[in-house]
């Protein structure tokens, strides 16, 4: 074994929470007799601190539905775009938090019946009230299977573009994690990716209302022509004319950016093309890019956007490393 | 990922509560999934050991009270299920300490990040040359959050050995910091390729 010095030691020990008092004076003493071991006890600090490797959320689903769907011995019943599974159970708990989660499923009737769309495909499904759905890739859509209660109940993660069946009666809500939509009859695109910053509603036809956190009191109605976009981060809702019609492009298989960042790029390739992207670098993150890249491959696209604002790109093992 | 398990409570899994289940797994999969894929290389046979791990605790459920922690009881059934995998592929493992390579999944910088990339970069080469068993205490203090009596028990080594392999560690880092800068580009592409293990 190498000779380690006792200031190696003692500072390893203070990274884990593993020091003593003794030990706490020992490395104070240490670190008042060299500065640049203080500059670097900063270093060590930080990085332990702050950096971890991200588990890619499909691999954190991937083990909690497949382990659920074992343990309840459930075997998928294969129909047309459909799967039923009570691991939708996992993916709720994943995608919503658990006291969100709780709530819904305390219910008497807790059968569920989800949709998915997996990454790199898109999915048409209709549900039982003849409402129709297109999914985009890497979402899911859980309804109760007693869908004909008093409301229309579904939970969404990831994006979906609704045409909702008329139906006064009974009002059709969407859960997703950090908002509320209850509407009568109409067509809007929704979009509420668990690893996004924003959820955001695009309406064409008809009216919704918005609920969550940002409105203890009075409804939030949105109106056709208009996006709403809430920052998960601060609770803020902006509403806009929406004049783009990246909502609807999705649809028939486009794939077009409009001043996207980078890093919000990477993350809708990972889900159309099933990749694993790491931006190293901060600053290429914030990079931002429009056009159409509808028919270009993967690494096409890349390509075409680093000759528009440079950036290096390099295949190792199973992801795509992005720097300066 | 340093979260205690305490607030999991063991006795509702036992009775067949699902919903406990899917929130012990939410707390611990991600840790363990790190681990299985440190000593694997290989993320679906990293997801597979795990899962085949949950299904194993929910199968034994009944037997979940006598469990004294159920943090180190995860741990060591990753361990032993990895071993096995390993064991098919290569005769000559038969232990945890007999691993020559340790996968260190590269780490994606806080949008907030505090450290330059060079530093960061510098920090993450030190850490690929780090020797296997070096690299694997270091991971599961570092990443796993696991105390160096957890990772002793878990590894099968002593306590000074653990506190020796993280100071190493934290040595070799500490000396990366102070080196000269030298063909930035190809480190990059040669400790990416590193520690996918091509």
């Amino acid at each position: 074994m190498d000779n380690i010095e006792e200031k190696y030691r003692l500072l390893a020990r203070q990274l884990n929470g593993e020091l003593n008092d003794a030990e706490h004076e020992l490395l104070t003493d240490e670190l008042n007799q060299d500065e640049t071991f203080v500059a670097k006890q900063y270093v060590l600090q930080v990085f332990w601190q702050k950096f971890f490797p991200k588990v890619k959320s499909q691999s954190h689903e991937r083990i909690m539905t497949d382990t659920m769907k074992r343990v309840m011995g459930i075997k998928e019943v294969k129909r047309p775009q459909m799967t039923i599974w009570y691991s939708a159970i996992a993916i709720l708990v994943v995608a919503l938090g658990i006291s969100l989660a709780r709530n819904l499923l305390v219910d008497k009737n807790n059968e569920l019946i989800q949709y998915v769309a997996n990454v790199g495909e898109t999915k048409k499904v209709v549900l039982p009230d003849g409402t129709k759905v297109d999914l985009n890739a890497g979402s899911s859509l859980v309804i109760q299977k007693d869908f004909t209660a008093d409301k229309r109940q579904v939970i969404l993660t990831g994006e979906g573009y609704f045409d909702v069946a008329k139906d006064a009666e009974k009002p059709f809500e969407i859960t997703t994690s950090h908002l509320k939509v209850s509407v009568l009859g109409t067509r809007f695109d929704l979009k509420a990716y668990a690893d996004e910053d924003e959820i955001k509603a695009v309406l064409d036809e008809g009216k919704i209302q918005l609920d969550g956190e940002f409105n203890k009191q009075q409804p939030v109605f949105l109106k056709p022509g208009y996006a709403a976009t809430l920052n998960k981060n601060t609770g803020e809702l902006q509403i806009q004319p929406h004049k783009q019609q990246s909502a609807e492009q999705w649809r028939d298989g486009k794939l077009v950016f409009y001043n996207h960042t980078l890093a919000q790029i990477a993350r809708i390739l990972e889900r159309r093309f099933n990749a694993r992207i790491i931006i190293l670098n901060d600053e290429v993150k914030e990079y931002r890019f429009s056009g159409d890249f509808s028919h270009a491959n993967l690494f096409e696209l890349l390509g075409y956007l680093s000759a528009a604002r440079p950036f290096t790109f390099e295949t190792s093992g199973e992801y795509i490393v992005i720097s300066k | 990922m340093d979260q205690s398990g305490e607030n999991i409570n063991l006795s509702l899994i036992q009775n067949g509560n699902h919903f406990e289940f899917a929130r012990l797994m939410d707390r611990y999969s991600d840790a363990l999934y790190l681990f299985a894929k440190g000593i694997l290389a290989s993320s679906p046979l990293a997801e597979e050991v795990v899962s085949d791990i949950f299904v194993k605790v929910w199968q034994t459920r009944h037997q979940l009270d006598k469990v004294a922690n159920i943090k180190s009881y995860l741990f060591n059934a990753v361990r032993n299920q990895a071993i096995t995998y390993l064991r098919k592929q290569h005769s000559e493992v038969v232990s945890i300490e007999d691993i020559n390579h340790y996968y260190f999944e590269p780490i994606d910088a806080p949008d907030e990040s505090a450290l330059k990339e060079e530093q960061l970069r510098r920090i993450y080469k030190a850490i690929d040359y780090l020797a296997p068993q070096t690299k694997m205490v270091f991971s599961l203090a570092k990443i796993q959050g696991l105390k160096y009596k957890e990772i002793a028990e878990l590894l099968n080594i002593s306590v000074k050995t653990v506190d020796y392999h993280v100071a190493s560690a934290v040595k070799k880092i500490c000396e990366s910091i102070d080196k000269e800068e030298d063909g930035k580009g190809l480190q990059t592409l040669s400790l990416f390729l590193a520690m996918s293990g091509c």
